[in-house]
């Protein structure tokens, strides 16, 4: 199944943008909308243009930084990179969102 | 560049390389855009997206967490009244209080640039030195730093007349009339509300106002009251005291003259209406001055100019003959009106006033804090979730800020009607002296602005510490944890700081409030030298037409023959002075075998008085005989002096018999130059003060120094509403020149004296009680709030034999040590802070001893009672019960 990923709430996007840069250094918009859908296999069409809300999001939370470049193909294009404080956060989320996954797999277990 | 054109550009950008991927793939170039349109998804409206995500980010969030907070506000409905409640009296008393300080300090007249406006007095060497009129006249006349230069003389009560068309005519008694020079609403920059103001014209012509008539303008206030707002009001005429006086204009609504606290109903020309004595006389003073600054002059070039000026004109007077260059010529900003007694004794009440309502607020404050912590234990599990979910903790501790902010802004509004009528009884409070202040309590910007900061201010106090506390929760225990949980460690440490913070502050201002206590006590016990009780005092206007010594004399006699006629009138008497009246006058004196040293000048105050004087306000006599009917007019001249003055002019010799005379080298008018002969010794008394201490002193019998009666004693024991009405009357048979200011028990008129000191003690007192009781709440809940949490174990105790002494021990330990934290820190606060007091104390230091232990003992009893209830609660505790709640 492949939902549009517009519909996928704020925490997991700005989780899945952090975790992209985080490993692969600074990105345009294009590349780390690229990446997100390489890695999920498929599984997710996306709507390029709405990782922009989200970044602007992110950077304004702090988490990741920006700075003008130019793209591969001579463009004038925006590179994002994860801050000291980005990559707190990826750490945190990561580990509270493998908790509410522990959670809820012991409340399914318990019901069966 | 605008960030519209960065994000045009990014996602240029972004679809070029989207298309070049699809033309890799195969597609052509116009295939290709296509495609990566498809998959950038609709531009335009994630350009929207992109607009709120920047802009209303803040508003977003915020309003997310009022609806949030509103619910939870909405479903604790006691502890948000508790809460708001507490808030509402902290911040509107500091309002009310603010209120107040405002119109009494800060307003400025409304006038045109009242920056501009000056208070001018003089000063040698700090002290206070005297601008004569005539010396203001030459001022005026040669200056070139001011723009205009006023002078008035205060506000004179007088009978006003105004006829009415049909003949008779409306006597109003005590009508307060502003006298003003010529060109007051000119420099003041107030225009007319109708007709015209005075001009030089109007202003000339010494003492001609009963012969010539004179012009008048009235205030808006008397105008509508008086005459209905009728606009045919110009050209009326209506008689101030005996002159005639056209009315020629109106004041603007909202003028009340330059004195903050007095409102004339009218104001007429000065020198029509005063005396060439007065206006020539260039030793003494009766005017006050202002002057507007010229544009571009600024207040210390023009003050420099006119130092130098006044010097020169000193200087070609004559009067001072030495030491001319130490008088200067002090300017001060005069936006808010002139400085005043009334100003003057308030103003530092009410700024300590204003210090301990700030210690009550913060005392609620704390409060409040302590809710919020206990409600916190209760949201741990709450917050504990949201944190799992991926709420940042900044959110988090936004979120309970906002709880802070909406219930302050709560108390804020319910606050502002604490202000609006705590506002008015102050200065009810404040109102208990000769005349009412007429103080304009106004609601403006300043106020509001106060209220705002007050309000934000007891948002961050109370609500910061809770909200970084509370959320301060690791997810993993609580979830794991029962919801039972209760307030953490770190939580429960601030709560007890809290309530030991409140204890000091009570403390603080309990110590205060019995200190000022014990003053007025030791103030009221004092021996006033006569007895003040049983005696009525009448406060006289009196503008004799007739100025010469007999007929002054005549009246004086007359007025005393009729006032002993009334029924209950044990004894009376008249008098020049009135006591505790802050008025003085003093006497040059030549004392018979007296050599003053050579830099002293004897002057010494006296009073002129009918006989009878002594013995009805009570003053005893010690030697000699008093002053009697056969002291006439005519008779030889004799005086009746104080202890103090024996001692210091008459030192080891019996006074009685000696002479002295009025020094004719040095006094003002013409007075007798014969000799005096000192016939009795009286017990020295407070006159003006409880602080001063006695001054030498002599009497004259009125008759043989003729003047206007300033004050009619009677003894009786009738209360003044009894007799008043017949005395205004017989005085009415004699003559129609005296009118009754006030009328009022002398104890009254003493204890006017010390209303500053009054004023501060009461409220210091009220808020040092409200405050007690607030800490003693906070504590109460604080306490029972940890027997709660402690049930379980004390009902382990209990099965294993505890009796109830021992658990209420075991509650108190820790109630014990809180307020030992709070006296720790509140006395040592106490006795720093009390320094601010000891311009209103009396007979004791600020560091008192016995009154900080008695404050002291009272607050730890207070505080031991409230934490006691809660502790005989935990002994009734079921074991059982207990056990089985865990």
């Amino acid at each position: 199944m492949s939902a549009a990923l517009s519909e996928v709430p704020y925490g997991t996007l700005d989780l899945m943008i952090l975790k992209t840069l985080n490993s692969l250094g600074a990105q345009h918009g294009y590349g780390i909308a690229r990446r997100i859908e390489q890695v999920a296999r498929g599984l997710l069409a996306l709507n390029q243009g709405t990782i922009y809300p989200a970044l602007l999001r992110l950077e304004q939370k702090g988490w990741i930084g920006s700075e003008w470049g130019t793209s591969e193909n001579n463009r004038r294009a925006k590179f994002y990179a994860i801050t000291r404080a980005g990559r707190k956060q990826l750490a945190a989320k990561e580990e509270s969102w493998a908790r509410t996954v522990a959670m809820v797999n012991l409340l399914l277990e318990d019901h069966q | 560049m605008t960030p519209e054109d960065d994000l045009k550009d990014e996602i240029q950008a972004h679809l070029d390389l989207l298309a070049e991927e699809h033309e890799r793939r195969g597609l052509s170039s116009a295939e290709a855009r296509l495609a990566a349109r498809r998959d950038f998804g609709g531009v335009e409206q994630m350009k929207e997206a992109y607009r709120d995500q920047r802009g209303f980010r803040w508003i977003d969030s915020l309003a997310r967490d009022v609806r949030y907070t509103i619910r939870l506000l909405r479903k604790a409905p006691v502890f948000t009244a508790v809460a708001v409640f507490s808030l509402a009296l902290g911040i509107g008393a500091n309002t009310a209080v603010f209120t107040l300080l405002d119109a009494l300090l800060l307003r400025t007249l409304p006038v045109r640039d009242s920056h501009e406006l000056v208070e001018v007095t003089a000063q040698k060497h700090g002290e206070f030195a005297m601008i004569s009129f005539p010396m203001y006249r030459d001022l005026r006349d040669l200056q070139d730093v001011f723009g205009g230069f006023v002078a008035t003389a205060g506000e004179t009560p007088y009978r006003v007349t105004i006829p009415d068309s049909a003949g008779s005519a409306t006597e109003l008694d005590n009508i307060p009339v502003g006298l003003v020079s010529g060109n007051y609403f000119e420099v003041l920059g107030v225009p007319p509300a109708l007709g015209r103001f005075f001009t030089a014209d109007d202003d000339r012509n010494p003492h001609s106002s009963e012969a010539l008539g004179s012009v008048v303008v009235l205030s808006d206030v008397f105008w509508e009251r008086q005459f209905g707002r009728d606009p045919r009001i110009l050209e009326r005429t209506i008689s101030i005291g005996r002159s005639p006086c056209r009315v020629i204009g109106i004041a603007p609504r909202g003028f009340s003259g330059e004195v903050v606290g007095s409102s004339p109903a009218a104001w007429v020309p000065i020198v029509p209406f005063s005396s060439d004595d007065n206006l020539e006389n260039r030793r003494g003073v009766f005017t006050a001055y202002m002057a507007r600054l010229k544009p571009g002059v600024d207040r210390v070039r023009a003050q420099a100019a006119m130092t130098v000026l006044f010097q020169q004109l000193l200087r070609a007077e004559g009067r001072i003959r030495d030491h001319t260059e130490d008088f200067t010529i002090a300017l001060a900003d005069g936006a808010t009106g002139l400085d005043v007694p009334l100003r003057r004794t308030f103003a530092r009440p009410i700024r300590i006033v204003m210090a301990i309502v700030a210690v009550v607020l913060l005392i609620a404050c704390a409060n409040v804090a302590n809710l919020l912590l206990a409600r916190g234990a209760a949201r741990q599990a709450e917050f504990g979730v949201r944190l799992a979910i991926g709420c940042s903790r900044r959110q988090l501790v936004a979120q309970v800020l906002t709880e802070s902010v909406i219930l302050s802004a709560l108390g804020a509004f319910a606050g502002a009607a604490v202000a609006y009528g705590g506002s008015g009884a102050l200065l009810g409070l404040i109102s208990t002296g000769p005349a009412p202040v007429a103080l304009d309590l106004q609601f403006g910007v300043r106020v509001f602005a106060f209220l705002a900061v007050v309000a934000i201010g007891s948002a961050v106090a109370f609500g910061l510490l809770p909200a970084l506390r509370m959320t301060r929760v690791d997810p993993g225990p609580v979830l794991k944890k029962s919801l039972r949980a209760g307030l953490g460690g770190p939580a429960q440490r601030a709560s007890r700081s809290f309530v030991s913070l409140q204890i000091a502050l009570s403390l603080l201002l309990l110590i205060g409030a019995g200190l000022l206590l014990r003053s007025l006590q030791n103030l009221h016990r004092l021996d006033l030298g006569f007895r003040a009780d049983s005696v009525l005092v009448f406060d006289l206007a009196h503008t004799p037409q007739q100025r010469d010594p007999a007929s002054l004399s005549a009246v004086g006699s007359q007025v005393l023959r009729r006032i002993r006629q009334l029924p209950n009138v044990e004894s009376a008497s008249v008098s020049g002075l009135l006591l505790f009246s802050r008025s003085d006058i003093g006497a040059p004196l030549r004392i018979a075998d007296y050599t003053p040293r050579a830099d002293e000048r004897v002057t010494v105050r006296y009073n002129a008085v009918s006989p009878g004087y002594l013995e009805t306000i009570g003053m005893p006599l010690i030697d000699g005989r008093s002053i009697e009917d056969r002291d006439a007019f005519d008779a030889p001249m004799v005086a009746v002096i104080n202890e103090s003055m024996a001692r210091r002019y008459f030192y080891g010799t019996r006074p009685i018999g000696r002479t002295m005379a009025i020094d004719v080298t040095r006094a003002d008018s013409a007075p007798p130059a014969k000799a005096i002969e000192i016939i009795g010794i009286v017990r020295d008394a407070r006159y003006n003060s409880f602080r001063q201490d006695t001054r030498p002193m002599f009497y004259v019998p009125i008759a043989q120094l003729p003047r206007s009666l300033r004050s009619l004693e009677v003894r009786t024991s009738q209360p003044a509403s009894a007799i008043a009405a017949q005395v205004r009357q017989a005085l009415a048979e004699v003559t129609k020149d005296i009118m009754i200011r006030r009328v009022l028990p002398l104890t009254e008129q003493v204890d006017q004296s010390l209303a500053a000191e009054r004023l501060t003690m009461r409220l210091c007192t009220f808020f040092g009680c409200l405050a007690l009781v607030l800490a003693c709440v906070g504590l109460y809940g604080v306490m029972s709030y940890a027997v709660a949490q402690r049930t379980a174990e004390i009902g382990v105790r209990m099965a294993l034999g505890a009796n109830a002494t021992a658990v209420v021990w075991l509650v108190f330990r820790e109630t014990t040590h809180m307020i030992l934290m709070g006296v720790a820190i509140g006395l040592p606060l106490a006795l720093a802070s009390t320094r601010l007091l000891s311009g209103f104390l009396y007979g004791l230091t600020a560091t008192d001893p016995a009154t900080i232990a008695i404050a002291t003992a009272c607050l730890v009893a207070a505080a031991a009672l409230s934490a006691y209830i809660p502790a005989r609660r935990a002994t009734r505790v079921d074991p059982l019960v207990a056990l089985r709640a865990e």
